[in-house]
Parts: structure tokens; sequence; C-alpha cells
């Protein structure tokens, strides 16, 4: 990569417009919206000629270069491209040489033979040693192999991780630049699924995975040993990789000088298993220096060019948040049950539809939101000037992963001194017992004291009426504070807005204030003038997504496992529906997500359930999704109502016929009583065919003579055990009942609609006859 | 619960936390099932076998088998320790139980004494029937019931909580005594059988004990902090810090994930820590809706977010009763909550009732086998079962017939089973079943009717005379004056309506004479009836007119109460509980007070 134009001597930039038709133009097809979000603005197209030989590198090259320790090293170019940071940026996916790979995974290596990896390093123009050529299998057969053409032709058919402890399938390399040429993306993915994911589930046991399923089941017994062989050996291995890398960078990732390293490849668990043996073997110091090289200017889309699928990384936020604890059952050895394959796959959709699991990370469909906030919170981080801003939309449209992702995003850049750097705090209205306790924690974090709410209320206020008074105190960092929310610590005197929205107005404050609320009013709904006043023009409204975002959401968190030879797939349909559905609800992402979760709960059931029948891959399809929405959807009512006891209907009838005769929602319990006397005697009296039925119900419910006929008083006034049935259907949810200890005079109505429960009762034929409705 | 005992003996806190959590589900229960949970607590208490209301009984087993030789006793003694504990008994068991069952208590205790204890298997039986029945020994037939079904789908989600560490909410609705308790802890049960470490923590809270968000928390973190020490504790001297004390530990659980990799590469595993890591928890959260009246929902905003975003895998169940529970969330408590509800309702066929319930009155073999003589009589204790419901006109089947009408609740029938069970000495009484009526004469009271039944001749003649005036006047309020007033002339036109049917044919001197002579109904003075009045009040006939009385929980009952020991005014306005109607109804016609109760 070239950082300026100087480092650039010696080589020619060749646009691709003028030299068309020199060499097949290869134009990248346009990434999907997701890709280009996080991705850079790239211009394509773009070759370099070295003016001494004239040799040209364009994308989809293989050089062979200089790695910072000096090593020769073969790389794919990814990309050339002028950037906003550096001038020139030549990204390569780098290759793994034949002696790199660990003998116990393959034996049969070609002298000649490299395996791609999906690990990505920028390239100096300057320590591009040559261009070769990598062939498959298939032309290096017929290849004659000698000493002259011993370093220009390589053979790859398969894919490794870093460490060379993991190998791939075989595929054919023609077949993986055309891909490479189609979709970048797709390239990427392909080759993650191949050499990440799967390590972490098979490790070195590539051949096991590709048994067809029946053969699996069949011998669970003995493949579930296996397992745990594999897992255990897989942590013999990390600990003797450990010992063999001593520069102990993974042990102490703050006190390495590649820290922005690890800031951004810590992103979640699998994330995480992919950057251990990257780091391990990348111990090249050169190329962190460069990494670590300060890119200046402006931080927008191009500040991360080597991963810019993942711009929301975390580190320096809160890094212990990164490694999941599935990660931690995985390897414990004290789990007590190795779950068969199957089941795993399942798990780990599940795993991924979980709202939480990957927290932090890229937010599809966010994009604009994302460069707003950023947009504001930096510019006012760089101006050391306090302010406020609104963020305002309904549940599980993504503001507070937007706002963390920006944070995190700009602690990454202020560790890297792109940015000043500035600290961070999280208030939730909701995870606070009195609002006051607001106080508390902004001073707590401010001085690292811990007093009382109104002790930090005038400290804060002296505290920050001092820096006012003093001056700009250059030492004083900004603080961003993120109040999460904000309807629930609006309090009747509304002093805590108000200063909290006070105080940055404050000079030299450098507070900086982001509140979250449900609706976009808010401010003028619950806020007395003066301050929302002081909350300004600075607002943004989340809006629901929409379904293709949605679709997109749930797509992108399977990515990592699609498009792979797995057993468990969701249907692509399938999640549009869930998809609409949602959207056309409320656009909430985390309901989405709960939805396909749920389906692939249903679906696992079933798979569980006949399991003899299932061969091949198993779709999470259409139906399941159904029964997931139809699960959050359906109401419990009618089933409830469906299923109550024949005294219990007769009330609701009367009470439906109490409603319909006056005309008033409400009704005295007593006329109820009544009324069900009433019914039950109409049934007993005209059906004179239905007589001995009829008779018997009356007995059951008004006679307390039924098992004791010698101490029977004729009849009672209240069906048996009324009292319990008014009080279960009132506990129910049902009706509704005034709370006075009068039995005929307290008030009764209807919780549910009416035409509900009408519903219910027409399909009890005895029940229905007794309903009395106004003509 | 000191912290080195908690340390020191994971088992016996667990012990300590079942038999609290059982304390804690007492307290919902509601009157009708008080006395049954009486007799469980106090089961659960003194961890005595079969200490049941017949706590002298099995004592006298006992001393019988002690008598009939020592291997009998043997046997006996043997077989206790196979199933359970060793009884112990207490004599203050059966003197403190409720009252309400006194009735039960001397029913028994003259058939226990005339009875002769020979046969033991049928005893076993019997024990492990009512057992099951007080609902003692966790409903071992639960993998037959229309619950199985339910029973699994949870076991299988708290599966994903402990062994995948996946965070999961859930919403269990059923109507009382439906069995939601029942499943869950029958899932929990499982779960600890098949973790031999403690890999999680149930944290049980019930809204009528821990009311507010503050209070709940407390408690949460006092139940975390018996079940897992931590340095520091979860819990804090302000319920603040508690609260963010409690969330950043789960949040940041793995933060330890971190430092316990660090160590691993130092110094080997660290077996201990590493299993604390694993810690899922459990919330059980009983009449969940009571949570939902908080304006703000902190608690469960907090505890659903966790399940969806806390690094500790955190499960969290509610339990109601209230079919609109779903709905009663606030939206962004909405959004975090799963929307998974699984709603237990009753069954919809006698026939499905009836092999629910059956369940419950027969025994399933594997339970009993090692303490029974012989087999057979297992099955022949099943058959007498199913024999006595398919008989025709059984006490049995009516019973059954009446509850599924009326309150389809397989407690009540249970409940209502349990003293014929009990009465029961060998295989010829199981037929013999009067005894199922004791149930529901003793269980048959409280109500309107029997209260006017219990009333004297004067009381019940105000009563109707209230009654007339509220007919009359269409007026739903009374006071003592006017109800007297209408005593007044509704005696007079009975004394009338005597002397002029008596008079009909005689001369008006005649008549004069005769109506001094013939016995009329004496007219009671105001004095006198004032006493009755009370009595009316005091009975719950006459109320306080209503509306008034509304605070935001409905505990009215209280109020009440307090009003109760006041006298009552002459003219103050009061509603009476009862129409005239249904005073004729309840008067057949035979009866004096019946002409009272027409026009």
């Amino acid at each position: 990569m070239a950082k300026s134009k100087k480092d650039l001597e010696g080589w020619q930039l060749v646009f691709e417009e003028e030299k068309a038709g020199v060499d097949s133009p290869v134009r990248r097809s346009r990434r999907t919206a997701a890709a280009t979000a996080a991705a850079v603005s790239s211009e394509p197209g773009i070759s370099v000629r070295r003016d001494d030989d004239q040799l040209v590198l364009k994308q989809g090259d293989v050089v062979h270069f200089e790695d910072a320790d000096g090593v020769p090293t073969l790389g794919l170019i990814r990309d050339i491209r002028l950037d906003t940071d550096q001038f020139l940026s030549i990204p390569v996916f780098l290759f793994v040489k034949a002696k790199d790979i660990s003998k116990e995974v393959s034996t049969t290596v070609i002298d000649n033979e490299v395996f791609l990896t999906v690990y990505q390093e920028p390239i100096q123009l300057s320590s591009v040693l040559d261009k070769v050529k990598v062939v498959s299998k298939g032309e290096f057969d017929q290849v004659v192999v000698d000493i002259s053409t011993l370093n220009d032709i390589f053979v790859c058919s398969r894919a490794s991780n870093v460490e060379g402890t993991m190998l791939s399938s075989e595929f054919d390399f023609r077949d993986m630049l055309k891909m490479f040429r189609e979709s970048q993306l797709e390239f990427m993915e392909y080759l993650k699924s191949q050499t990440v994911t799967a390590a972490r589930k098979t490790p070195m046991l590539s051949p096991a995975k590709k048994r067809p399923l029946l053969d699996v089941i069949d011998v669970t017994g003995t493949n579930k040993k296996e397992k745990k062989d594999t897992i255990k050996s897989e942590d013999g291995d990390y600990l003797s990789d450990d010992s063999d890398s001593s520069s102990s960078s993974v042990i102490e990732p703050e006190s390495e000088s590649d820290n922005d390293d690890d800031d951004n490849d810590l992103l979640d668990s699998e994330e995480e298993k992919k950057k251990k043996p990257k780091r391990r073997t990348a111990k090249v110091p050169a190329v962190k220096k460069e990494r670590k090289s300060p890119i200046k200017s402006s931080p927008k889309r191009g500040r991360k060019p080597l991963l810019p699928k993942k711009p929301a990384s975390t580190t320096g936020f809160k890094p212990k948040i990164k490694l999941s604890p599935l990660k931690s059952s995985f390897r414990s050895p004290s789990r007590p049950r190795i779950p068969k394959p199957e089941t795993l796959e399942f798990k780990e959709i599940r795993e991924k539809l979980r709202a939480g699991s990957e927290r932090l990370r890229n937010l599809p469909a966010r994009e604009d939101e994302y460069f707003h906030i950023f947009h504001w919170l930096s510019s006012s981080v760089e101006e050391q000037q306090g302010e406020c801003f609104y963020i305002s939309g309904t549940p599980g449209v993504g503001k507070t992963a937007t706002v963390r992702a920006v944070i995190a995003d700009m602690l990454d850049m202020a560790s890297q001194n792109d940015i000043t750097p500035f600290d961070y705090l999280e208030i939730n209205g909701l995870k606070l017992i009195s609002p006051n306790n607001a106080y508390e924690i902004l001073w707590e974090k401010i001085s690292g004291k811990k007093v009382t709410s109104n002790a930090a209320l005038l400290a804060l206020e002296k505290h920050f009426k001092d820096r006012e008074e003093e001056g700009n105190h250059s030492h004083a960092r900004p603080l961003i504070v993120l109040i999460d929310e904000l309807d629930q610590i609006v309090t009747k005197k509304q002093n805590i807005l108000y200063n909290f929205f006070n105080w940055p107005s404050y000079k030299f404050s450098k507070l900086v204030v982001i509140a979250i609320g449900n609706t976009m009013d808010l401010p003028e709904r619950v806020l007395s003038n003066k301050i929302s006043s002081r909350l300004g023009e600075k607002r943004y409204q989340f809006v629901g997504y929409t379904y293709e975002q949605l679709v997109q959401i749930v797509q992108k968190r399977l990515d990592d496992i699609k498009k792979n030879d797995k057993k468990v797939q969701i249907n692509d349909t399938a999640i549009v529906l869930a998809a609409r559905k949602v959207a056309s609800v409320s656009g909430d992402a985390r309901r989405a997500l709960n939805i396909c979760r749920r389906a692939v709960e249903i679906a696992e059931k079933e798979y569980t359930d006949n399991k003899e029948e299932q061969i091949g891959t198993y779709e999470v399809a259409f139906k399941h999704i159904t029964k997931a929405v139809l699960e959050t959807v359906n109401s419990p009512t009618a089933q409830f109502l469906r299923s109550l006891s024949f005294a219990s209907k007769l009330t609701l009838v009367a009470m439906l016929n109490q409603i319909n005769r006056k005309q008033k929602a409400e009704n005295a319990l007593g006329d109820v009583i009544d009324e069900m006397k009433i019914a039950i005697l109409r049934l007993v009296s005209p059906h004179e065919e239905e007589h001995h039925h009829a008779t018997s119900i009356y007995d059951l419910l008004y006679s307390s003579g039924l098992l004791d006929k010698s101490t029977s008083t004729a009849n009672r006034i209240r069906v048996k055990n009324f009292n319990y049935i008014v009080t279960e259907l009132r506990e129910n949810g049902i009706i509704n009942e005034q709370p006075i200890q009068s039995e005929r005079y307290r008030s009764v109505n209807l919780n549910v609609s009416h035409e509900e429960v009408l519903s219910v009762l027409r399909e009890d034929t005895v029940i229905y006859s007794l309903v009395y409705e106004a003509r | 619960m000191g912290g080195s005992e908690t340390g020191g003996s994971k088992r016996h806190a667990n012990q300590y936390q079942f038999e609290r959590n059982q304390i804690v589900k007492k307290a919902k229960s509601t009157t009708e099932t008080e006395l049954i949970q009486i007799r469980k607590v106090y089961e659960t208490d003194s961890s005595s076998s079969d200490e049941l209301f017949n706590g002298d009984h099995s004592d006298e087993g006992n001393i019988q088998n002690d008598i009939s030789g020592g291997e009998i006793s043997l046997e006996s003694s043997s077989s206790d320790i196979s199933g359970r504990s060793t009884p112990i008994h207490e004599p203050t068991t059966i003197s403190t139980t409720s009252e309400q069952q006194h009735g039960v208590a001397t029913k028994l205790k003259t058939t226990i004494t005339t009875a002769t204890i020979n046969d033991d298997d049928f005893n076993v039986l019997k024990r492990q029937v009512i057992s099951q029945l007080n609902g003692r020994s966790k409903f071992p037939n639960l993998h037959k019931s229309s619950l199985a079904n339910h029973y699994h789908e949870i076991t299988k989600m708290f599966e994903y909580c402990v062994e995948g560490g996946e965070g999961h909410s859930l919403l269990l609705i059923g109507p009382r005594a439906s069995g939601k308790s029942c499943i869950v802890d029958a899932a929990l049960e499982l779960l600890a059988d098949g973790h031999v470490g403690n890999s999680f923590i149930t944290v049980r809270l019930n809204a009528y004990m821990h009311g507010d968000d503050r209070v709940a928390l407390r408690e949460i973190a006092r139940q975390l902090d018996q079940n897992y020490e931590i340095e520091g504790g979860f819990e804090r001297w302000s319920t603040s810090e508690t609260f963010t004390n409690i969330l950043k530990i789960l949040e940041t659980n793995i933060f330890k994930t971190e430092q316990q990799e660090e160590a691993q590469e130092e110094l080997e595993t660290n077996k201990e820590y590493e299993e604390d890591l694993q810690m899922s928890i459990i919330f059980i959260i009983d009449e969940f809706e009571k949570f939902t009246n908080n304006s703000k929902q902190t608690l469960l905003y907090n505890l659903f977010d966790m399940s969806q975003y806390s690094a500790t895998p955190i499960c969290v169940v509610g339990m109601s009763t209230k079919v609109t529970t779903r709905e009663m969330l606030e939206k962004r408590v909405k959004s975090r909550f799963s929307q998974r509800v699984i709603s237990i309702n009753k069954p919809s066929t006698i026939e499905e009732f009836w092999q629910d319930f059956k369940l419950n009155l027969i025994v399933s073999e594997e339970l009993v086998q090692h303490r029974l003589k012989d087999i057979a009589n297992v099955y022949k204790w099943n058959k007498q079962i199913e024999d006595l419901y398919e008989t025709s006109n059984s006490p049995l089947k009516k019973l059954v017939l009446e509850n599924y009408f009326t309150v389809k609740n397989f407690k009540h029938l249970a409940n209502a089973c349990l003293p014929a069970i009990v009465g029961c000495h060998d295989f010829k009484d199981l037929h013999k079943f009067e005894n199922f009526t004791l149930y529901q004469k003793v269980n048959d009271n409280n109500n309107i009717q029997n209260i006017i039944g219990s009333l004297s001749y004067l009381e019940t003649l105000l009563v109707i005379a209230a009654a007339r005036w509220v007919a009359k006047s269409e007026i739903p309020i009374i006071n003592f004056n006017l109800a007297y007033a209408e005593y007044q002339a509704m005696i007079k036109s009975l004394n009338l309506q005597n002397s002029s049917a008596a008079s009909s044919n005689l001369s008006a001197i005649d008549s004069t004479i005769l109506a001094s002579i013939k016995v009329n109904q004496k007219i009671w003075s105001p004095v006198v009836l004032r006493n009755s009045w009370e009595t009316l009040y005091k009975c719950g006939i006459l109320l306080d007119s209503a509306g008034v009385t509304t605070n935001s929980e409905g505990n009215i009952i209280t109020n009440v109460n307090k009003n109760k020991s006041y006298t009552v005014e002459e003219n103050k306005m009061i509603q009476l509980d009862v129409t005239l109607q249904e005073l004729n109804s309840i008067f057949d016609s035979s009866s004096i007070f019946n002409r009272f109760t027409k026009l």
C-alpha cells in the first residue's frame, strides 16, 4: 500500500477505462447493499504497472511479495484502490505454502501446492517481487515443472486456515477465481465457511464432515467419542501453540503493539476463533506497524480497508463481552453431553438467531443512521463541545445497537489517535431503581467516587461550573453519555433531564448526551419547553425495518453457516415470510429473529421425532415459520374459553344475555345469577325429549342432593361453587369484577371481546341455544 | 444461610431452597386448597413419611406391627427407608391442623379405632394414593397425562438453557390447579438429576410475596447469594446497588471467562472455576401478571433483556392464570420477550378429565413394587378404581361429573376423594364410597343459602321484610327503620288475614272477640329487632353499600371486616345481598316463611 504518491515511485497507475481492451477488464459486480455499506468506496479497475519491467498488477492476480520479515509470500490481490486514508491500498488474500501445512492434516501435499486463506494483508508495492501463476490441479498436471518454473507456477486446490492446521475440501481454483470475480463477498464467505466455521466444529476431521448423514447416525456412539477426542486435541493444540509463540500476544492483548489489530478482529466467538491462529502465525512486525499506522483524516467508510465487512468492532469499549459463553461450553470438558452433530447444527443456527448473540456487530440496513450518528458524535467530540442529541423509534429497530456500534468504532479510532480520546457512559432508564441514581452513576464515572445521588448532583453541578470558570482543560476528555429509555427517568419536576440536558450547554463541559426514547415528540409531550429547547433540532427518528431489511438481518446472521454443506438450512422463502409478518406489524428485528429461532426449534423437534426418515439436508421450511408466527399471534383466550366448564360457560351466556337485554356493558352479578337460573330452566322446560339430559344438568348445578338424597334441601339459589367459578373467570382475565363484598351488587363486565366469546360458545350447541340475541 | 455452609454443602443448600420453595408455593394457596397445603407444609417441615392428617393412624399401625411380630415391623421400617425418610411422629401435627378439617378428623378417628390393620399391601397403596392426592409426590404419572407434551417442551427449553447456554423466555398460562408449577418442578427436577454439578440456579419469585420490584430484586440477590458464592456477594445495602451489582455480574459473567482462559493457559484448568462459569439461571415467576402492574415493569424489562443479551444463559418462565398476560406487557418489554406462550387448558371432554384425574387415584407398579408383598395388589387396586367409576350411579362418578360441570378443578376433586380413600381399610372398603359425600358436606358452607338457613325465626322474618321492601320499592339499599316498618306491615297483614279468614262468617263483634282470643303474631319492638339487624349485618347478609371501598389491589375484605366491628345505625343505608325471589326458592311451600316471600 502506498501512503502517498511518493511511495508509488517506480509504479504507474493505470485506470481501466484508459486501457480497456488490453487485458480483459475484470469488473466486479456491485456487491449487495450490506456489503457496499461496509465496503470501501473503491474504483474498480485500477491496475498498477511497474516501470522497470512493465509488470502489471490488477485485481485477481497472484503476486509474490516479501512480507515484513522478508519472507517471500504469495497473495491473491483482492483489490487495488485509491483510498481516502492511504493513497493506494492493495489488500491481498494470503496463501499458505505447503511447508507450513501441518503434517497431521494432510500427507498428500505437493511441493508447489499453496493453500488459499481468508486472511487478508495489505502489501507494499515496493515489496512486490513478481507476479506468479496459480493454477488448478488439472492445469498443473499438464504443466511440466522444472527449475525455471518452480518459483512461478503454483497449484492450489484447497483452502486452509493460516495456521495450516485445517484444510478445506478440494475445489477447482478456476472456479474459485470465478467466484472471486463475481462476488468477493461470496468468495470470502465460502472460504471462511471452509476454513473457519468448520474448524470450530470438526477441526482436523474434514473427512468426517463429509460423511453422509445416515452414516453419522448409525455410528453415533463412535462419532461422539471422536468428537470428544477432537475437542480435547483442539485444546491441546492451542496450548502447544501458545508455548510455541513466545510473543505471547494472545494472552495479553493490551500490552501488545498491535492493539488495533485485536480491536478489529475481536468480534464474536467465531471471529475470535479465527483470530487466534491468525495472530500467532502473523507475527510479522512490519505488517503490524503498518496496520498501526494512523489512519488520518475523515474516519468514513474507508477507515478499515482490510476488514471492510465489519466496521462495528468492539474492543476497547467492553473488551470482555467478546467471548460468547457458548465457546466455553464447547471447550469445557465437564459438559456432560456432547450433542449429536445434527443437533449441533440446529443449535448453531439458534444461537445465531438469538437477538443478543451478535452484539455490536455490523448492523445491516442501518447505514444511514449509523453515519448520521457517527457524524454527530465525532464532530462534537472533535470540537470538544457539549451537545445533546435525541433518537427515537419503536422497540427493536436498532437504536441502541447503532449507537453502540458507533461508539465502539469511535473508541477504536480513538485508540489509534485518529480522533480525540473520549469516555463513554451508558445509563439505561429502566436499569435504575430510581431516576436519581443517574447522578450517582455519572459522578462515579467522572470522579470514581461513590456518593449518594444528592451529593452527586451537587458535585456534578460544581464540577461543570468549575470547568466553565477555569476555562478549557486540555487534559479533560470529552464524555459521551448514552441515556437509554429516556422516558423512564422523567420525573415530575423534570430536574434530572433538565440537568442532563443543561450541563452540555456549559462551556467546556465536554459532555455529549445522546438520549434514546420511544416517541419522536417525547421532548414536547413530556418535557417542559426549557428542556426541549435544549434538545434543539438534533433529533433522529428510527423507523421500523421493512421486510427486505429484516430478511437482510436474518440472512446476515446465517451467512456464516449457510452456503455450506450443512445439513440444516433455513428456506429463503420462509425467512421472507417471517420478515413480512413482522414488518407488517412492528418492524421489530428482535421479533423477527425470535420467530426464526422458534421455527428452528420446531423443526428440530420434528427432526428428532422422526429421525429415521430424514436423509440429507434438512430444511427449516415455510410450515415451521408459519407455526412459529401463529404461536406469537394466537391468543390463548379462545382455547381457554373452549375448555371452560359448563357452569362457567353458563355464566358467560348469562352475562352476554344481560348485556344484550340491557344494552349495558356492565351488569350486576345478581342479575347474572338470575339470568343463569332462567337460562337453565329454559333448557329444562321446553324440550321434552331432552328432558332427561336437561334435568340432570339442572341437578348437577343446582341441587345439593346429588350425592346424598336424604339431606336434600330443595334447590340452591346459585350454581354450586359459584364463587369459585366467578373468581376463576376473573383471575383468568375473562371478566372484570368490582371488588366489593356484596355478591349481588358487584358489577361485572367482559374483559374480552363479545364476538370472541360468542364464537366459542357457538361450538357448544346446548350452551348456544341459551344465548339470547336481541333482534 | 451462611457462606461457609453454602460452599460446604451445596446439597444442603438445595434442600433448604427446595423447602423454601415449597413454602413459597403455599403462599398462593387459595382458601379451597388451604387445607391440603397446610398439611403439605407440615410434611415437608418434619420430613415425616406419612404424617398426613391421619398421623395417629400410621402411628397406630406401627404399634400394631410391633405387637404382631418382629418380621412385620422390619418390613415396614425397611419400606420406610427405601421409600422415604423414617416417620417422626409429631404429636402436635394433628392439633395444629386447621379447624376446618375438624369434622373430617373426628370421623376418621372413629373409623380408625374400629378398624384392624392387617392388609399391608393395601396400606402401602393407600399411602401412595394419598400422597398423590395431596400433590406431595410430584405427580408420578405426569408422563401419562395430557400435560406430558407441555412438560417435554419445557424440559427441552431448560436443556437448551443449561446445556446450550441459550437464553429463553416463556409464559405458562393456565387456570389454577392446572399443573403449571407441577410441570415446571418436574422439569427442574429432571434437570437437576441430569447434572451432577450445580450447573444452574433456580430463582423463584412470587408476585404475591415480592410484590414490588425492589423486594423482588433483593430476593433475587438473596437467592443467588445462597446458591452461588461470589466475591462480595450479590446483595448490597442499598437496593439500587444490589440491582446494578446483579446486572453487572450477570452481564459480565463472560469477563471471568476471559480471565479464566488466561488462568487456564497459565495453570492448567481450574476445575471449580470452570464449573461456575457454566452457571445458567432459571427464573420462575409465579403470579407473573402481578409484575405487570408496576408501571415501569423494570424487573420484567431487565429479566427479558438479560434473557436475550446477557452473557449468562438466563431462562425466564412466567406463570400466570391470566390469558391476557402477554398483552399486559409494556411494548419495549414485549419486544424483548420471546412471545412464546404455553397455555395449559382444562380437559374438554369428560373422558379426558377422568383419564387425567384417574392418574391420581391409581398406582403405577414401579413406584411401589419394592414395598409390596404381592405386585398383583396394584392391579387389584387399579381395577377397583376403574370399576368404581364405571359402575353406574357410583358416587365417584357423580363426584367427577359434578366437578366437571361446575369447576373442572382436579384439586377440588382430589380433596373430595381424600377422606374416602383415607376411610378405607381394605379392598372391600373401596366399594363403599359413602365417604365421598363427607367432604362435600364440610366444604359446602359459607354461602348465603346456608347462612339464611342458620338464622333464627325473627332474623329470618327481618330478612324477608327487608327483601320485600327492596322488591317493592326497587331501591337497592335499605335501612333498619324501613325494614322494621315493612316487618310491622307484614305481620299486621298476616294477622289480619288470619282473623279475616276466621271471621268471614261471623259478626263484627264476634270477630273482635275472636281476634283478641286468636294467637296473633307478636310484633316485636324495634329494640329487639335492632339486635337481629346487627346479627344480619355481621353474618354478611347485609352489607355496606357498594362502590366506596376500592383500593388498587382489590383487598376489600380487610376494610369490610374493620367496619363490621361497628354497630349499624338505624338509618344507615345498607344493601341486602339476597332477593325476595331467591328467598322464595329457599323456603319450600311447606315452610311458614314461604307465604311471606310472596308479595
